[in-house]
């Protein structure tokens, strides 16, 4: 496993303060990623997902949030512990990151242009010139007219800001590419459309990627491999196979249930009754036990460990394997 | 998001505030200011050795001293006891010119954002004059017209201040007004009087209160800055701009004629501006961390 | 874009006449017999009478209003009741002094103020943020016309090094400048750190982060010019406010400026030549906020649109959120 992996995060804890309170964002999450595959980060909104990607890039607001423990090798190499200088030589070369939003990721004093050709020039060794060229290649590559390098973020729609953004993820060539929710703020014909190219460029270019998602549909599309994320953990991992054949975490049921069915005629969408724990006072035992139908006394109090059931595939839960495969 | 919030949660919101504001040192520190000046404003007057008009022509201009801790004027005055009786006027009459202001620019500016059409264009003119005229220059041309004394002295301040609080509370009505919730209350029949006192005003009132503590503290140089040039409160009157004024006369010798009015001024004023400031932050945090 | 500006400019004038109208109300109904004020209370009635008539005054509040905005239309800005001097001349003589006073110390605020700002919100929380905003309180509490008794006190009467009254050299321009100046700084300084810090947390300044940028050069690309928007409002409307609110200061260091003219008109209500003052007073405020909205087409390229649309401008302000 540790040949093959070339991201690898490890035990990671991440904490934020505000106004006193100790937010628990991350907590003990770990995965690994191989070379060229897509990893699917699921979950609903807060669990952590985002912050998990930015702790990649070490791109968290530095007086807020704390790294508390945990490794993420890229490459071979530690990230947490390498030098902002050296981190600053990976960030938007080796590995980038897509934003949710493309109405705020970009600058709006800014020609798009420019802010392609920033990562270009930061990086490579070459003339403000070949930067353009460059620059305006990439546009090409993500479908806009190389011409459109002067025009400002405001003079583009949202399906078009989102290409710009993804231009510039790609403009170095990165071998891990981090998107987060890229396609969540645009119309739904958009969506397909900027999933298809993002597929294509991600091929094209053998980038590995990680995608983070509450869009099980996106998942089953791109991915390779999925990590359920939960208050802050993962809660069950493997193969896009085993997950979708055989989701074993309740909560990972939970979200096939709240899923439509196009094809299966289930008349009701089941939704997941309750709420994320508090992230400043997460429970004692498994954090999904108010929210889970078959919580037990045992569930209330001992965190459960990640069991493997069979394969790749491993479950954050004492049930794994039971009666639930029905 | 704390808009929707029915009643127990806007308490809770509430005392978040309040708790926000404890915590805040400078807030704390221009409270602590605040509550000592209306000590000296209520009992300034038993508080001092002297009247704020006994003359004594054989103590004129005389050094701080033990006698007079900050000295006496060209009169044989003593400044402390004049400084501490003066402090009613510049409160006094800026607290009620920010009431007068943000009462009446408050009802014109909810009027205007509410009705909107031909209401608000009139309000809006109106308010345009407003911002052409330097806020100094109209408040000293109304305190010429109204005559001197503390009761036209806070009219002319308080007419002067109706634009912004009008123009603070046009903006917020209007964006409270497009919220779902205002919808819904007109979908039940509700009054428009019964929208605006029970819906709109409550959402509008924090910027107001923030603006209103600011107010307090430029009032107060506003009124210094008539005293200064003899008007506002009658010349007698040991009002802090014009005992500044009498001072001037006299600097380069006895600097501390000019230098303590200035320094109660400076003390209250930051007082009033570190208190609002620490609000503004509790009522909207988005700037912390 | 140029047929905005005109219709901007254009709209100055019913803005001008309304002010006009506004102040001549306050100043028409004050209880004061200026007759008897300008010619002495042992005034004959033939000479008073020959006061008011040349003065517009026998004309009552419309007639007077009518026969001034008449004159105004040729220009002429009418005598003062008091010393039949024109006032049109004696704003044309005052005018440069105040306008460089005004210029120098905006310059001075702007100058001092946005890097202060800027460096106390790149640097939140430590000694120097504190320090700054502690300097930039105490510097907004304080009367200017205080702090430049202040001055004199140090400078002139203590050192003898400038001079406290007069206006010929550049000497004389140092402690107006400088007391006003200060005061505008601590203003522009608190402005520019709060829109900063807004910035720091905007999600474009994220992005420039995850591309590997320098943080010093996400400072100087990115945050500097968003971060200065909101300043050029703020130094605008103090410029404008300037052109009259100079008052004190002018009195103090006896600037002949607008100022000073100014005030004595309002302190012997002479309705000329505060109507002349404050009409001028008008349309530069009015000229100065359609030149911070053309700076500002320059500055945010959005605005160019939002200008012209004329709607969204205040959200683009506000936050930076372009939906």
């Amino acid at each position: 496993m540790a040949e093959t992996s070339f991201l690898e995060v490890k035990n990671l804890v991440v904490e934020y303060t505000s106004d006193k309170q100790v937010i628990h964002a991350v907590n003990n999450a770990s995965f690994s990623l191989k070379r060229g595959e897509t990893l699917g980060l699921v979950g609903e909104t807060g669990a952590g997902k985002t912050t998990i990607a930015k702790t990649i890039l070490r791109i968290l607001p530095d007086k807020a949030a704390k790294i508390k423990a945990g490794e993420i090798f890229f490459e071979g190499e530690d990230l947490l512990s390498i030098s902002e200088e050296k981190m600053r030589t990976i960030r938007g070369n080796e590995s980038a990151m897509i934003f949710q939003d493309p109405m705020t990721a970009l600058n709006p004093t800014m020609k798009v242009g420019v802010q392609i050709s920033e990562a270009i020039l930061l990086h490579n060794n070459c003339s403000k010139q070949e930067g353009k060229k460059r620059a305006e290649e990439m546009l090409e590559k993500v479908g806009i007219p190389g011409q459109r390098f002067n025009d400002y973020p405001h003079q583009f729609s949202g399906g078009m800001k989102q290409r710009v953004v993804i231009a510039m993820a790609l403009a170095c060539n990165p071998v891990l590419l981090l998107s987060d929710e890229p396609t969540t703020a645009l119309d739904v014909t958009i969506q397909a459309q900027v999933l298809d190219m993002m597929k294509d460029l991600k091929t094209e270019m053998e980038t590995s990627m990680i995608m983070i998602t509450h869009d099980l549909g996106i998942v089953a599309e791109v991915c390779d491999t999925v990590a359920v994320c939960y208050a802050g953990e993962i809660v069950e991992y493997g193969s896009v196979v085993e997950i979708f054949d055989q989701p074993m975490h309740p909560y990972t049921i939970g979200l096939f249930g709240s899923l439509p069915d196009m094809n299966g005629g289930r008349a009701r969408l089941t939704p997941i009754k309750g709420m994320m724990p508090d992230p400043t006072n997460l429970p004692k035992g498994c954090f999904f036990q108010d929210r889970c139908p078959y919580a037990s006394d045992e569930c209330r109090k001992k965190h459960p460990d990640l069991n493997n059931a069979g394969g790749t595939h491993t479950v954050r839960c004492i049930r794994k394997g039971d009666e639930q495969n029905a | 998001m704390k808009k929707e919030e029915k009643s127990e949660k806007r308490r809770s919101q509430f005392s978040i505030v309040l708790e926000r504001l404890a915590r805040n040192k400078g807030a704390m520190a221009g409270l602590i200011i605040m509550i000592l000046i209306l000590i000296v404003v209520l009992f300034g007057e038993h508080m001092t050795p002297y009247s704020y008009f006994h003359q004594d022509y054989m103590a004129m201009f005389e050094f701080p001293s033990k006698d007079h801790l900050l000295g006496t004027d060209s009169l044989g005055r003593d400044i402390l006891s004049r400084l501490l009786y003066g402090a009613r006027f510049s409160l006094i009459v800026s607290v009620g010119s920010v009431i007068f202001s943000a009462v009446i620019g408050g009802i014109l500016g909810a009027i205007a954002g509410y009705y909107g059409g031909v209401v608000d264009t009139v309000v809006m003119r109106f308010l345009d004059v407003y911002q052409s005229i330097p806020g100094l220059v109209l408040c000293m041309a109304l305190s010429v017209v109204f005559g001197s004394g503390v009761y036209t002295t806070m009219l002319a301040l308080g007419i002067t201040g109706i634009g912004g609080y009008a123009r603070i509370l046009r903006a917020q009505v209007l964006q409270v007004k497009g919220n779902e919730y205002i919808e819904a209350a007109r979908a039940a029949k509700a009054g428009d009087l019964h929208i605006i006192l029970k819906h709109i005003i409550p959402n509008a009132i924090s910027p107001v209160i923030v603006s209103m503590t600011m107010g307090v503290g430029s009032g107060i140089i506003a009124i210094a800055s008539l005293g200064f040039v003899g008007l506002g409160i009658p010349t007698h009157l040991p009002e802090w701009g014009a005992m500044l004024s009498d001072g001037r006369s006299y600097m380069g010798t006895y600097p501390y004629m000019v230098l303590a009015p200035g320094c109660c001024i400076i003390l209250t004023v930051l007082a009033f501006n570190l208190f609002g400031d620490g609000l503004r932050d509790a009522l909207d945090p988005r700037l912390k961390d | 874009m140029g047929k905005y500006i005109v219709k901007r400019i254009l709209w100055l004038i019913p803005i001008t006449l309304l002010v006009i109208v506004f102040v001549y109300t306050i100043l028409f109904f004050a209880p004061v017999d200026r007759a008897r004020a300008a010619l002495g209370m042992g005034a004959s009635e033939q000479a008073i009478a020959e006061f008011n008539e040349k003065n517009g005054l026998d004309k009552g509040y419309l007639g007077g209003l009518i026969i001034y905005l008449k004159n105004l239309l040729h220009g002429d800005f009418g005598v003062s009741y008091y010393t039949s001097v024109s006032v049109s001349k004696q704003i044309l003589v005052r005018l440069p002094y105040t306008v460089k006073l005004a210029i120098l110390a905006t310059t001075f605020g702007v100058v001092i103020g946005l890097p202060l700002g800027i460096l106390a919100a790149t640097h939140q929380n430590s000694w120097l943020d504190s320090l700054t905003m502690a300097l930039t309180m105490f510097f907004s509490a304080m009367p200017t016309f205080w702090f430049a008794l202040i001055l004199v006190m140090i400078f002139s009467l203590h050192f003898r090094w400038l001079p406290s009254v007069g206006y010929e050299s550049w000497k004389n321009y140092v402690m107006p400048v400088v007391s006003i100046g200060l005061h505008v700084s601590a203003i522009i300084a608190r402005q520019a750190r709060a829109s900063t810090l807004e910035v720091i947390r905007s999600d474009y300044v994220t992005t420039a982060r995850a591309k590997g940028q320098k943080e010093s050069k996400i400072i100087s690309d990115h945050v500097l010019r968003n971060g200065s928007i909101p300043v050029i409002t703020v130094a605008g409307g103090n410029l404008a406010a300037m052109m009259g609110g100079a008052l004190l200061i002018e009195q103090i260091f006896t600037i002949p400026g607008i100022g000073t003219y100014l005030f004595s008109g309002i302190a012997s209500l002479d309705i000329p030549v505060v109507l002349g003052c404050v009409t001028m007073l008008s349309v530069f405020h009015g000229l100065i906020i359609v030149l911070v909205d053309i700076i500002y087409t320059f500055v945010d390229p959005r605005m160019k649109v939002a200008i012209i649309q004329n709607s969204a401008k205040k959200k683009i302000l506000r936050g930076g959120e372009t939906t």
